[in-house]
């Protein structure tokens, strides 16, 4: 339908608007929207026990199951099992975690540990 | 001005949706002998406690009524059965422990017997009903007096709701089966609750229903040697993805891997195979499929995937090459090349 002709197509407000919304796009995508977020921090199970740990710094934590102490490494934003008291070692073979939703776990001492990020790469790992 | 007020709403509405927090609720326990791991989709706090806490305690329930050697009761569960049918007695079935049995049998007939629960007593013989297997494989003489006269699930009767066998060396361990079956029942459970979309995860095998939002589940189907994924797969609506593996439960001896998966017709480990995945609608037929396919081989995994109604299936052969299935084949997303085989070590 065509507009009688003294009714103008925008007003000034309109115009307002579309340069405030422009606006508040910018600062938004500015202040909001990242790149992939990398993965900053793992989740951790030890005997019961959750908790959380900031990749970062590099370092070498102990965390208790009841068979014993399992040791993982930080480094270069992934963590990984370097020492743990049960048999199989499945989880040392586990090697680096760095992706959201990598995961390891030692299950006879029940120590677990999973990568978290904003996007994971996967949802769960079949094995 | 009417027109500003709308157009500020509607920026004031967007702006909220990029701030919306995450929908997904995950949660991870140790129970049935494995690490635990719920993801759950859309739902309040209050149906994801309650969620947490009632898988939490059926997986417990389902641990103590099926697990062949340990139980808090000693006159219940599976454990009691074992003892029982040691003894040459019969035991009393409850309907749980029936169900899965009635629910195991099928499987037993349709692999031709790859698929066995009967084979407790020999995976005791190899030392896998404990945390450390091993250091060295049992006798030969050993394997070969449990062969003779070798122990099958058809060897087992329930008859006015007690269990009985005339062969004294059936030992049931369901080790193939009971996490597959656990996770259909766990989803029901869920579904019970009102929950729509979600991923459980038990020792690496899962079952979905839903989807997390307007994209599928995603899982990473692990290298069976190194570390990281050999290939993605996206799972949907009401699937399962169970994988039998060399590498989960194995000792080394003589530079030789001995794993957990035997076949009932040598007594040993499986050795012709390295991994078998398989993506159904019932974990159960997943699990026991993934076992039955794993101890076939890769000659004759097809025929007895098509018995046992399977149709999505990976094998890696104990050369590193993988055959797959037609259904599979179009789901994988692969981070190796598939044709070339893979490089396994011992």
């Amino acid at each position: 339908m065509i507009p009688p002709a003294d009714i103008p197509l925008m007003t000034a407000g309109d115009r307002l608007v579309i340069v405030l919304a422009a606006i508040l796009i910018a600062v938004l995508y500015a202040g909001l929207w990242r790149p992939s977020a990398a993965p900053a921090a793992v989740e951790y199970l030890a005997a019961g026990e959750s908790g959380r740990l900031d990749l970062h710094p590099d370092r070498v934590v102990d965390l208790d199951g009841p068979l014993g102490t399992s040791r993982v490494q930080f480094a270069d934003r992934g963590v990984r099992f370097i020492e743990s008291p049960c048999d199989g070692k499945q989880c040392l073979h586990s090697g680096w975690l760095r992706r959201g939703g990598d995961f390891a776990a030692c299950l006879p001492n029940r120590v677990a540990l999973t990568v978290v990020a904003a996007d994971r790469g996967y949802d769960a790992i079949n094995y | 001005m009417p027109c500003v007020i709308r157009t500020g709403l509607l920026i004031i509405l967007l702006a909220a949706g990029c701030g919306q927090p995450d929908r997904l609720y995950t949660s991870q326990f140790f129970a049935f002998g494995t690490l635990i791991e719920i993801s759950l989709w859309d739902v309040t706090p209050d149906t994801a406690r309650r969620a947490e806490a009632r898988l939490l305690t059926a997986f417990q329930e389902w641990h103590d009524h099926w697990h062949p050697w340990e139980s808090r009761d000693d006159t219940a569960g599976l454990a009691a059965v074992n003892r029982a049918l040691a003894r040459g007695e019969s035991a009393p079935a409850d309907s749980r422990l029936r169900a899965m049995i009635d629910a195991a049998r099928p499987y037993y007939d349709d692999s031709a017997g790859l698929f066995d629960p009967a084979v407790g007593g020999l995976v005791r013989l190899w030392g896998f009903d404990r945390e450390t297997a091993g250091p060295v494989p049992p006798p030969a003489d050993n394997i070969g007096d449990w062969l003779e006269n070798r122990p099958t699930f058809a060897d087992i009767h329930i008859e006015d709701d007690r269990i009985s066998s005339h062969n004294r060396k059936v030992q049931l361990d369901f080790g193939g089966f009971a996490k597959g079956y656990a996770l259909d029942l766990a989803v029901a459970e869920l579904d019970d609750l009102g929950v729509e979309h979600a991923l459980v995860n038990a020792g690496g095998d899962m079952r979905v229903m839903g989807r997390p939002g307007d994209r599928p589940w995603r899982i990473g189907i692990r290298h069976p040697r190194q570390s990281g994924v050999l290939a993605g797969v996206e799972l949907a609506g009401s699937e399962s993805l169970v994988t039998s593996g060399d590498y989960e439960r194995y000792f080394l001896f003589g530079g030789n891997r001995y794993h957990h998966i035997l076949d009932p017709r040598s007594g040993t480990p499986a050795d012709t195979t390295v991994a078998v995945s398989v993506i159904h609608s019932s974990a159960a037929t997943a699990d026991a499929a993934a076992t039955a396919l794993f101890v076939a081989g890769p000659d004759d995994w097809p025929d007895t995937a098509r018995q046992l109604g399977v149709d999505c299936v990976m094998l890696i052969d104990s050369g590193g090459r993988i055959h797959l299935s037609d259904c599979m084949r179009g789901r994988l997303d692969f981070k190796f090349d598939p044709v070339r085989p893979l490089e396994l070590t011992p």
